[in-house]
């Protein structure tokens, strides 16, 4: 069969099967069975419609479904085929199964759309996309059959929070065609599906962390794109999403008003403004003594320097209430340094803004030291001596060559201990923990011990989006920074100088 | 192609030609020294590094000289050059730089210049912020400050590269905005390792004209650092071989191919036949050397009885049986290079002699056959320990 007849047959067939169907219409309407506007009046209005009419309205539906796939010639005989024996199926089982006239019809249009899409994707693309398309379909069924009736998983009946199973199943199976085309897509088809069915009531929050799974997974990129690879991928993300999960939750869990009520209380404006005061002034204390000291610890090799490196490691390894005792018991008021600062200086650690600090700078210390000692050593020591050649002292040569190139890093750093020091907690409690000086974290803690979690929950909603907006801010800053020297030109040097020493 | 004429064709500059001991005559359009004192003066300089000793090592440098320190891989040459610029202390001896002793002062008050071999960019900076880097701390005006740079862009050819990234550059590039970056700062001294060392064999030429018209320009004195020999040819100034922490010999490059000092330099310098003779004084005061399988006379007294004779592959001929100074041979192989037949000859004893034929010569050669050889140029005796 030519192109040009072929056309010519699908018009005939379409405009037969619209002739037929008006004819039909009118003949059922000029013999009183049918009024053509009281019968729409009718299934608009009570939903109650006899038999014959429903079957009318069936063949109108498949009409319109089934001319247009036939006029644009993307139609076949399988489809037309199937989309008859639908209507047959729909009007004399389906209608029986599922008594509301609406829902049978659009259950019945959907099915024709099932039908097109199975047809398309077995012509255009491999047969896999049609087995998983068919086998997405039959699952959605199986879980449209439990959620109504519950026949293999009781836990699942009358689970979607919407009353009918119905209607979800159709939207479901219309999105399904919709994403049918594409694997990703089928991904995050499935992702939402199953967070809305299985996962309630934390549908949204795991939609978003299992979309950003599949978005992940389809989206690596690499030298060794190796099932293995993008198995791990998939396994380690599982550990990310573990994380991510409450923290979605604790931000989606809470309703705008609720937001805003809680930005507007006072004591949790005094509470945020402390945390950032505090946390900045001890990252910048930080910043000032650990560049220098992670400078002279990449670049001088002295007696006991690998037992300062691990002494740097102190205050991750050790709980946050140890320090915090610690600190209390050699800083706090009547202690011996406590009392000689506060007599010298008239600084006083207990219950002060100056011990918040102290404990953030205790806790926050190792990361900035690590992250500024990782980036003085990726700064080849050739490039600062290749400055001392054209005249800079070691003070220029650090300034301009050194402190340039591990800026990124020291940044990094920074901002890292800049969170912990905001995040600090444990370590608080002991030193600074009452109501004029509380930070953030503490007030959710102490909210939470006088007034519960409904009160703080709100709290750490804010607390949560203010410190990741942040977060991603500050790595978002660090782009314009300059990038770590380029490796090469230290591997070729320390090459060359291998080759000299063993030569 | 006489030895004379190949020297010149590589471009050896004047200055290079004098006798040694009279005063260096600099090409330099600014002398910064007065000629009487050597720019550098190393003496029995020693470096200790690790377990490995350097030294002692005596040079001298007078201004707008250009020294290749040639030398096998780890015989400590970078090493010396890092311990001029002061990246690494001496253990003993002095260095001189225009007559002060340098060796206590920190690297960025010596006024010497250093390119490494990886060129040792900044990376966070363009090419413009490279070359500038130094002379924020020269004592010329600003206004002296752009004239320099735009000289050194202009000298080094870096107009089209000033806001590239280092990142992007390729290896002679890179190469040569590092030597535009030391050269902004005008340094007394210039010190290369390795200036061609891991560039492509496109690039070598160009970085060597580089190097050539920037040291006829600006006339600053350099030490060169190689391993190939063909690079102290191509810039044809005086070399020193070194091997081991030691100078074996410093001289002009045409004389170490000549007259080499010791075995070792003759090796290196390569192609030649090296031969453990005997040398005895003639009653004419002339001398000859004596070996398993014939003599040659010399063109003066060597000074010691035992030693190596030196016979370049070039001049070894064809002889007619019966010829003075004609000696048998066998011939190994042949193998025709076009320009030149390349044979080798199995003299007396089982010696190896190579030796390069004009081309007609060398058409009738076949392994196997026997023939008479002569040399064509008086061979060079070297001292040495045979035995060892």
């Amino acid at each position: 069969m030519n192109e040009r007849s072929g056309k010519r047959l699908r018009l005939l067939v379409a405009g037969a099967l619209l002739a037929g169907h008006v004819a039909n219409y009118a003949i059922q309407a000029l013999l009183g069975h049918l009024h053509p506007i009281g019968f729409l009046r009718e299934l608009l209005g009570s939903g109650k419609v006899d038999d014959h009419e429903l079957f009318q309205m069936l063949l109108l539906a498949a009409n319109l479904a089934l001319g247009p796939a036939l006029i644009s010639g993307r139609g076949n005989l399988m489809l037309g085929a199937g989309s008859m024996f639908l209507i047959l199926a729909h009007a004399w089982v389906g209608v029986r199964v599922v008594p509301d006239p609406l829902t049978s019809g659009a259950a019945l249009v959907v099915n024709i759309l099932v039908l097109y899409v199975g047809t398309r994707l077995s012509e255009r693309l491999p047969a896999k996309h049609l087995a998983a398309f068919a086998a997405s379909y039959f699952a959605l069924f199986f879980i449209f059959v439990e959620i109504k009736w519950g026949f293999l998983i009781p836990a699942l009946k009358g689970r979607t929070g919407m009353g009918n199973a119905e209607p979800l199943f159709l939207l479901f199976v219309m999105g399904l065609c919709a994403c049918a085309r594409s694997w990703r897509l089928l991904a995050w088809f499935w992702a939402v599906t199953v967070s809305f069915t299985f996962l309630q009531p934390y549908a949204w929050e795991s939609a978003v962390v299992l979309c950003f799974i599949v978005a992940a997974l389809f989206g690596a990129r690499g030298a060794l794109r190796s099932p293995t690879a993008l198995v791990f991928l998939g396994v380690g993300l599982a550990l990310a999403g573990l994380v991510l999960f409450p923290v979605v939750a604790a931000i989606m869990g809470e309703s705008p008003q609720n937001l805003g009520n809680i930005l507007g209380d006072e004591r949790i404006q005094k509470a945020v403004g402390r945390t950032l005061v505090t946390a900045t002034a001890s990252t910048l204390f930080l910043v000032a003594l650990a560049v220098p000291l992670a400078y002279a610890l990449a670049r001088l090799h002295f007696p006991g320097r690998s037992l300062l490196l691990a002494a740097i490691d102190v205050p991750i390894v050790i709980p946050q209430s140890v320090a915090g005792l610690a600190l209390v018991r050699v800083f706090g008021a009547g202690q011996p340094l406590g009392g000689v600062i506060e007599n010298v200086f008239g600084v006083r650690f207990d219950g002060t803004l100056w011990g918040v600090c102290l404990a953030q700078v205790f806790v926050a210390m190792p990361f900035i030291v690590k992250a500024a000692l990782a980036a003085f050593e990726s700064v080849p020591v050739e490039l600062e001596l290749s400055a001392r050649t054209l005249g800079a002292s070691p003070w220029n040569a650090f300034r301009r060559v050194a402190l340039p190139l591990a800026s990124r890093g020291i940044f990094l750093g920074a901002v890292l201990a800049w969170a912990r020091a905001a995040g600090e907690f444990g370590a608080l409690l002991f030193i600074a923990s009452n109501s004029e000086v509380e930070t953030a974290p503490v007030l959710a803690w102490n909210l939470f011990g006088s007034v519960g979690s409904a009160q703080a929950g709100p709290l750490v909603a804010v607390l949560l989006g203010f410190s990741l907006a942040m977060f991603f801010l500050l790595q978002l800053a660090t782009r314009t920074l300059p990038r770590p020297a380029v490796a090469q030109n230290a591997d070729a040097t320390a090459a060359a100088q291998r080759a000299e020493a063993t030569a | 192609m006489s030895e004379n004429g190949r020297l010149s064709a590589f471009g050896l500059r004047p200055s290079e030609q004098r006798s040694p001991g009279s005063p260096a005559v600099s090409a330099s359009p600014r002398p910064r020294v007065p000629a009487s004192a050597p720019l550098l003066e190393l003496c029995s300089l020693e470096l200790k590094l690790g377990a490995f000793r350097l030294g002692p090592v005596s040079l001298s440098l007078a201004a707008g000289d250009y020294l290749v320190l040639l030398g096998p891989s780890g015989c400590g040459k970078t090493s010396l050059l890092k311990a001029i610029a002061g990246f690494h202390p001496t253990a003993a001896g002095q260095l001189f730089v225009e007559g002060r002793e340098a060796a206590g002062l920190p690297v960025h008050r010596r006024g010497i210049g250093y390119v490494s071999q990886a060129a040792d960019l900044f990376p966070h900076l363009d090419v413009a912020g490279n070359v500038r880097f130094g002379l924020a701390y020269s004592r010329l005006s600003p206004l002296e400050k752009l004239e320099r740079f735009d000289r050194i862009v202009e000298l080094v050819g870096l107009e089209g590269l000033l806001d590239r990234e280092p990142a992007t550059l390729s290896g002679g590039e890179a190469r040569r905005v590092a030597l535009a970056r030391a050269l902004a700062v005008s340094p007394r001294l210039l010190l290369l390792d390795e200036p061609l060392g891991m560039l492509d064999k496109q690039a070598r030429p160009e970085m060597l004209e580089t190097l050539k018209r920037l040291h006829a320009e600006l006339g600053t004195a350099t030490v060169h650092v190689t391993h190939e020999r063909e690079e102290a040819w191509a810039v044809g100034a005086r070399a020193a071989v070194m091997r081991a922490g030691r100078v074996e010999q410093l001289a002009p490059v045409g004389e170490l191919f000549r007259r080499p000092a010791t075995r070792f330099v003759a090796e290196f310098l390569g192609g030649a036949n090296v031969l453990a003779a005997r040398f005895e004084a003639r009653p004419d005061g002339g001398a000859r050397a004596v070996l398993d399988w014939g003599g040659f006379d010399l063109a003066g007294a060597p000074g010691f009885s035992e030693g190596w004779l030196l016979i370049r592959p070039e001049h070894v001929a064809l002889a007619a049986l019966g010829e003075k100074g004609a000696f048998a041979a066998t011939v190994r192989s042949v193998s025709d290079r076009g320009s030149h037949v390349e044979a080798v000859f199995e003299a007396g004893g089982g010696n190896i002699l190579r030796a390069h034929l004009v081309a007609q010569d060398g058409a009738g050669l076949e392994a196997g056959g026997s023939v008479a050889l002569r040399l064509t140029s008086t061979p060079h005796a070297i001292a040495g320990d045979v035995r060892g």
